[in-house]
């Protein structure tokens, strides 16, 4: 039987992971996956990303 | 009423809908608004949607509307909206006047922006009004209260069905329905520790050796 242990990266307080495309405060990578694809930016950073804040 | 009749009245719509016993004190009381609150929440959470139908209907003049649900529904919402050639008035006199659906229905809520009028009701079944058979619901307003299905006005029904599974059951046939193609899904942290363990979560996803699992504790 194949098993593996994945990989579980966690942002720091304040902070999230992001790929570019998707975002989370714990990555659970796939088999193999580069932790490098992952760069933490701040919570902030998210709530930006659809434009900003609505009036 | 005194006012110490008034405040155990009040005590008393806590203690039964908390299910809360003995008697409490001012601070008591306060305390144990927001457990009736989560009470309420914790019912709702406990409820997920197994199936709900949405059907576009033109009210006909008469006191019923119908529409075609192949299951029976435990609740419904019916959204109406008024045509601009109905006043905002007739239409909410109708369709959601106090005598009508608000008097049996759960929630009402008019909202208008100049001749338009737009009313939601929601309720569970098995009120005085609502009725399913055949694969038909009928919503009847009574006719004693002379209120009509406006036939310029348009009603979004939706019916729903809830289901009895929980909510890791839920969760595990979410995540059994995913393929191991390599890509990455956005879960909710908060739904996760709700819902299973650490050790079961990494368990329930531990044949997707090809999947990236993003969680977010933030939603």
């Amino acid at each position: 039987m194949k098993t593996f242990t994945r990989t579980v990266l966690i942002a720091d307080e304040g902070m999230v992971l992001t790929n570019g495309t998707n975002y989370g405060t714990e990555i659970y990578l796939a088999e193999g996956a580069d932790p490098s694809d992952w760069q933490e930016v701040p919570e902030s950073e998210i709530d930006n990303a659809d434009g900003g804040e609505g009036f | 009423m005194s006012v110490k009749e008034k405040l155990t009245a009040i005590a008393d719509e806590i203690r039964n809908y908390g299910n809360i016993d003995g008697e409490m004190n001012l601070v008591e009381m306060a305390d144990n608004v927001s457990v009736v609150f989560w009470e309420g929440y914790a019912e709702c959470d406990a409820h997920h949607t197994a199936r709900y139908v949405t059907a576009f209907v033109t009210g006909d003049g008469t006191n019923t509307i119908t529409f075609a649900v192949p299951f029976n529904p435990d609740c419904f919402f019916v959204t109406a909206h008024g045509a601009s050639a109905v006043s905002a008035n007739a239409v909410q006199q109708m369709v959601f006047d106090a005598r009508s659906f608000a008097r049996y229905g759960g929630m009402y809520r008019i909202r208008r922006n100049g001749s338009n009028t737009q009313g939601t009701m929601s309720s569970a079944t098995g009120g005085n009004f609502f009725r399913w058979a055949n694969n038909t619901c009928t919503i009847e307003c009574p006719s004693a209260l002379n209120v009509s299905y406006a036939s310029d006005a348009q009603y979004i029904c939706t019916a729903v069905k809830y289901t009895d599974k929980t909510d890791k059951e839920l969760l595990e046939e979410e995540i059994a329905m995913l393929t191991n193609e390599a890509k990455t899904i956005e879960f909710s942290k908060a739904r996760i520790n709700a819902t299973v363990t650490d050790a079961e979560w990494t368990v329930m996803i531990a044949h997707l050796t090809n999947v990236n699992f993003a969680v977010n504790i933030n939603t």
